[in-house]
């Protein structure tokens, strides 16, 4: 080979020089050039036909997650919707977000048939292609629409204008038939979320409006609405469909401690540690009350104040659109079905509150929690298992130890809370319920072992 | 006779609509007024009769802020912050000491039910003895509102006490 080149004459050097120009062009040049332009197209958003197309602009993403994510919460404050129906509406739009936008990224990862209740969604392998972000705005919409369909006036077009001005920014990046085809999938999508949302039971359990507690005559240990004209919370509850949760048997998280009117029982000095937080109550304590109070009407209620802890994540830690989907789902499905575990055991061990016991068996008569006391049985404690169970799962998605700053009551001029944990935020959570004179703090422990078990069901069927 | 009824039914529907629209009256435009009045005998000032002001200073959004004056016959003004968030269904009422940010007394009312507790940080020698806060029930009017709030605080704490401690 050396021998035929040093023989070669310089025509002939030339020629070949010029050879292995052509050759440098066509094996390198070339695909260079060509990876360029696909590069280019891919970027500019130029002829997409033909092939599926990935998420494009996910900041614009991100930023119509925060926007359903928000609305949301504002009609919940602004309707009073109650705190079951709450995290019931944030698990569904959660859910929407992540399974219109899960085939952008591995199909595989969908949790559609892992789910209770065969939720069945028609699948976007489709030769021509989708925006899925367009995807989430329309399937979102018709499951935000549906979720609220009881406490949103058919008038109110806030929903729709939502998703109005989502679609139309998303027309000046795609070509109008990718846009109609994903509005096409996005609502075929929100149907099958509709259709699903109509068999968890929750309709049904709007038409049992009876209930009477158990009377109290000779059980002083049962419960009763603590003032006049209050009516019980949901008792029907436990009838709706879990998401994740198979056997509503599990995580049935024991009894309360035995229930005893005798001063030197574990009873009476749990329910006098209240008397005594009451009287000696701290600055910190109140701004504690105050942060995690978290009422219908005043706030998006517990799920929702842990929803906007998440859309907080999102900036703090940089999240992307689809570890943002997943949280907003995941985390959802978990509180939704925290809230169904712990209402299902309210109603059965139907545990009188603090108020009552006080009054009856410590005095004064008239003492009075400083929160008012909400509607429905002390044991478990609401709050501490949705926390607890938030705090899980975020911890499990996210990571141990996670520091992060809760402002989210900033606009009513309370400050930001830091936080060295997901859990340490959640125990602050629950212990707010003490401070207040609402639940003994017993409940609280056993409302954190439900809530631990709760994440551990969640993660095993998730697999996460 | 018949010219009476009809008077007397004027009246009394005049009365039931004049009432209606003080009932109506948003909650944060009573919010953004003044409100006076008068405690007797109070404990603040040794049993002499305490006025108060509750003078509006600006709001921002869901809080407004006020200052609280109190005085009595030659004495010299006393001067508390005071902050009210006001959110749907609650207003919190948030008093602070001595330039500190940290709240001392708050007081929750409920809009819905329409009644209001307060409880504060407050040392034991600045409680008055057989302290109580009592939960005021059926507060319509907002200056029964504020009424009852310094009525709780003058009978339960001893405000100088509270403002001559470094907080």
């Amino acid at each position: 080979m050396s021998h035929d080149s040093v023989s070669l004459g310089f025509n002939q050097r030339v020629k070949m020089n010029k050879l292995q120009s052509k050759v440098f062009i066509s094996v390198l040049l070339i695909p260079v050039t060509v990876f360029v332009v696909a590069l280019f197209l891919v970027q500019c958003g130029g002829n997409e036909s033909g092939k599926e197309i990935k998420i494009k602009n996910e900041e614009a993403g991100l930023v119509y997650v925060e926007q359903w994510m928000k609305l949301t919460r504002e009609y919940i404050t602004s309707e009073f919707i109650s705190p079951p129906e709450a995290s019931r509406i944030f698990a569904y739009t959660g859910l929407a977000i992540y399974e219109s936008i899960i085939p952008a990224y591995d199909q595989n990862q969908s949790y559609a048939s892992i789910l209770n209740g065969q939720l069945s969604l028609p699948s976007s392998s489709d030769a021509l292609g989708y925006d899925f972000i367009t995807v989430m705005s329309e399937c979102v919409y018709l499951v935000t629409e549906e979720a609220l369909k009881r406490h949103v006036s058919t008038y109110d077009v806030s929903i729709k204008e939502l998703r109005d001005q989502q679609i139309a920014q998303r027309r000046l990046l795609f070509e109008k038939v990718i846009i109609e085809k994903s509005i096409e999938h996005g609502q075929a999508m929100g149907n099958a979320f509709v259709k699903w949302m109509r068999t968890d039971g929750y309709d049904t359990t709007r038409a049992n409006v009876l209930y009477q507690p158990p009377s109290r005559i000779n059980n002083p240990a049962g419960w009763e609405p603590t003032d006049f004209g209050q009516v019980p919370m949901e008792p029907f509850w436990k009838e709706l469909r879990p998401f994740v949760i198979e056997d509503k048997e599990l995580c049935n998280s024991g009894k309360p401690i035995e229930f005893s009117t005798d001063s030197s029982s574990a009873f009476y000095k749990a329910a006098y540690e209240l008397v005594e937080y009451d009287k000696n109550i701290t600055s910190e304590q109140m701004e504690i009350i105050l942060f995690w109070a978290d009422c219908p009407g005043d706030t998006p209620t517990p799920a929702g104040h842990w929803n906007a802890i998440m859309g907080q994540l999102v900036s703090q830690k940089n999240l992307s659109l689809i570890i943002t989907a997943r949280i907003y789902a995941v985390v959802g499905m978990g509180i939704s079905d925290a809230f169904i575990l712990c209402w299902k055991k309210k109603y059965e061990i139907n545990l009188v509150r603090p108020k009552t016991y006080i009054q009856d068996f410590i005095g004064p008569d008239d003492w009075e929690p400083f929160v008012e006391t909400p509607p429905f049985p002390e044991f478990t404690a609401g709050h501490a298992v949705i926390s607890g169970t938030a705090a899980g799962l975020l911890t499990t998605l996210i990571g141990d130890s996670v520091g992060f700053t809760d402002g989210f009551h900033n606009s009513i001029g309370l400050m930001s809370r830091e936080f060295d944990s997901f859990y340490e935020a959640a125990s602050e959570a629950g212990m707010s319920r003490v401070y207040g004179g609402i639940h003994y703090r017993f409940t609280i422990e056993k409302s954190k072992s439900q809530a631990k078990c709760i994440v551990e069901q969640v993660v095993k069927k998730l697999e996460l | 006779m018949k010219m009476k009824s009809v008077l007397l039914l004027a009246i009394i529907v005049m009365f039931i609509a004049l009432e209606q629209s003080v009932a109506q009256t948003p909650f944060d435009q009573r919010l953004i007024k003044d409100y006076l009045g008068t405690i007797p005998h109070s404990n603040m000032f040794n049993g002499k009769d305490m006025k108060y002001q509750l003078a509006h200073k600006r709001y921002d959004g869901k809080m407004y802020y006020y200052n609280l004056i109190l005085s009595s016959n030659g004495s010299k003004d006393v001067i508390i912050p005071l902050l009210v968030r006001n959110l749907l269904n609650s207003a919190y009422f948030e008093f602070t000491f001595n330039n500190q940010p940290k709240i001392v007394l708050m007081g929750i009312y409920s809009k819905t039910r329409k009644w209001l507790r307060i409880k504060g940080n407050v040392s034991e020698k600045c409680k008055i003895k057989g302290e109580e806060w009592a939960r005021i029930d059926g507060l319509e009017d907002y200056s029964e509102l504020v009424l009852s709030i310094l009525k709780e605080m003058d009978a339960n704490v001893d405000i100088s006490c509270i403002i001559s401690e470094k907080h």
